[in-house]
């Protein structure tokens, strides 16, 4: 699974525990994700990985604000190591 | 306006709240939302440690091995360990790891394993026996400072990068006043960041693995204490019944041999008479040592022994007891030999170290078989000791069965039935250790295997001409009072 499916996963698992089923709801309006909600399962199929990321937590951030935003960064704190600055979508620096 | 009007007024609903409002009110919630989320996970964490508590596990190494894996599972403490304070050791050594994959990767990459680590608890640098010592959290952000002495600092460094972990906490664990474990977890972030959830899923978590561990070391010595209670009780059976049968014996033989005589007296020759009263009497001395061996074993064993302390010239003490045995030597054609060097006296209980020599005496020459031989050498190896050396050529033992000779009902075959067979009530080494180190000495037993003889030997102190010798660390002050605890 690559990173980016992972950060994915991570970040709406995370949603899912604080707000309910509509952290996925949320999560299939974001272009480039591929959500199956009945089996939690969750594919990034886009060029822009990065981009697609960033809209995710976007998408959270117009909802819940800033709030949500710091709860995708604890979310995916230990893969970020593994990427490169330019690789990190900017909300989660 | 009418009445009407004035109702309608009020029913009308408000109007919507601006969107900047709403969004206030949405991230507030999201927060509460947040927090809930939090006390949850740290109360689904404490409900599967309360699972393994009540669970029906007693064993210490599976319930810590669980306990490490349900940390794990929690992202924030990639790596836990769980340690036990030995202080009859004197070490802190390690339980369990969490099973996880960098704990893999580390024991892979680097060549090592992270199973049966141990910590003197004199290493005041490591800061387990800190956290033992001080009965306090202690923090740090190099693992070497909790890994020391097992691996070097670089060997911590390497293992630090691995797991990914930039700090360590160390947790005392205590139960019941006193510190029996340690819990660590190492973080992927600094311990100064912490955040308040986590810190009080730490606090509680520190309460319910001690009760977890205390459980388990509670019911390891009370299933100990069990099992010695078994043994105490079949060997208290065994010798219920032996003794029973060993007093039976003499008292029959004795009751038989004087029946003859007193029934059948006019048909009975003078020398038949007085070979059965003869027999008679031996039966009933036989039956008084053996009361005495039981009633020693009583007062050594209730700590009323009496001592009565003199100075003793050893040799003649020897040649005394060897007298008594002279006869039965020649019975089995044994050679029996006697060899003293110039000897200084002895200070102690004659009778007690009587009774030590007729022990190794008799013993030596039951499992010597016909025709052997039993040499018996005093030597006085320096100024504080003399040592008697009972060397025969007899049955013999395995040397590592040497240890159970001296105790009670101690015997290297099968049962205490072999012991009755013999003549013997499984007594005799075991009241002979028991007045060895009474009277400050020492009592070892060693043999080249079965059939190949055996050598019993002990020491006693030499009389220095002061009533009451500092002798050896464990020896007891020799007075003519009672022994009592």
């Amino acid at each position: 699974m690559d990173i980016y499916t992972q950060m994915a996963e991570k970040i709406i698992e995370e949603q899912e525990r604080i707000i309910g089923p509509i952290a996925y709801e949320q999560a299939a309006k974001v272009s480039g994700l591929v959500v199956d909600r009945k089996k939690h399962a969750v594919a990034v199929d886009g060029k822009d990985k990065t981009a697609i990321i960033e809209s995710l937590v976007e998408q959270y951030k117009a909802l819940f604000g800033q709030a949500s935003v710091e709860a995708c960064k604890e979310a995916v704190k230990s893969l970020l190591p593994k990427l490169s600055d330019n690789q990190i979508p900017p909300l989660l620096h | 306006m009418d009445v009407i009007d004035a109702q309608a007024t009020q029913q009308m609903p408000t109007l919507p709240l601006p969107p900047t409002e709403i969004s206030h009110v949405t991230e507030e919630l999201y927060k509460k939302n947040f927090e809930l989320a939090e006390k949850n996970k740290t109360l689904l964490i404490l409900r599967k440690i309360d699972d393994i508590i009540l669970s029906s596990l007693t064993d210490v190494q599976a319930i810590a091995q669980k306990v490490t894996n349900v940390l794990a599972e929690n992202e924030i403490f990639p790596v836990a360990r769980i340690y036990l304070v030995e202080n009859e050791n004197k070490v802190i050594r390690q339980l369990t790891i969490s099973q996880t994959e960098p704990v893999e990767n580390a024991e892979k990459t680097l060549g090592i394993t992270f199973q049966k680590l141990l910590v003197p608890l004199t290493d005041e640098k490591n800061l387990l026996v800190q956290a033992v010592h001080e009965e306090k959290r202690k923090a740090t952000h190099s693992l070497f400072d909790v890994l020391t002495p097992m691996f070097s600092e670089e060997q911590a460094r390497k293992i630090q990068d691995i797991f990914g972990i930039r700090s360590t906490l160390v947790l005392p664990l205590i139960a019941r006043g006193q510190v029996i474990g340690i819990l660590t977890v190492n973080m992927s972030e600094d311990y100064e960041k912490l955040s308040a959830y986590d810190e009080d899923l730490l606090t509680r978590l520190v309460d319910l693995i001690g009760i977890a561990l205390d459980k388990a070391l509670l019911y390891k010595e009370v299933e100990e204490a069990n099992e010695k209670l078994r043994a105490l009780d079949k060997l208290k059976d065994e010798f219920i019944s032996i003794t029973s049968h060993e007093l039976r014996t003499p008292m029959n033989t004795a009751k038989s041999y004087l029946w003859m005589v007193l029934n059948k007296a006019n048909s009975l020759p003078e020398e038949k008479k007085k070979v059965y009263l003869e027999r008679a009497y031996l039966s009933s001395k036989r039956l008084i040592f053996l009361v005495n061996d039981m009633l020693n074993i009583s007062r050594i064993e209730s700590g009323r022994i009496l001592l009565m302390p003199g100075i003793i010239p050893y040799e003649h003490l020897v040649r005394e007891a060897e007298n008594e045995f002279v006869e039965k030597a020649k019975e089995k054609h044994i050679t029996f030999t006697v060899n003293a060097g110039k000897l200084s006296d002895v200070y102690g209980d004659k009778e007690k170290i009587r009774e030590i020599l007729l022990n190794l005496f008799s013993n030596a020459i039951k499992y010597t078989q016909e025709s052997g031989t039993i040499t018996v050498t005093i030597s006085q190896k320096d100024a504080k000791w003399i040592e008697t050396a009972v060397k025969d050529n007899g049955r013999g033992f395995k040397i590592e069965d040497a240890g159970k000779l001296f105790t009670k009902f101690g015997r290297l075959h099968n049962s205490l039935t072999d012991v009755a067979e013999q003549d013997g009530t499984g007594l005799g080494l075991y009241i002979a250790k028991q007045f060895t180190e009474l009277s400050g000495g020492k009592i070892w037993a060693d043999s080249k295997g079965e059939g190949k003889g055996s050598t019993f030997t002990f020491t006693i102190p030499v009389y220095n001409g002061q009533k009451i010798i500092a002798s050896q660390e464990s020896a007891p002050n020799l007075q003519t009072t009672s022994l009592s605890s």
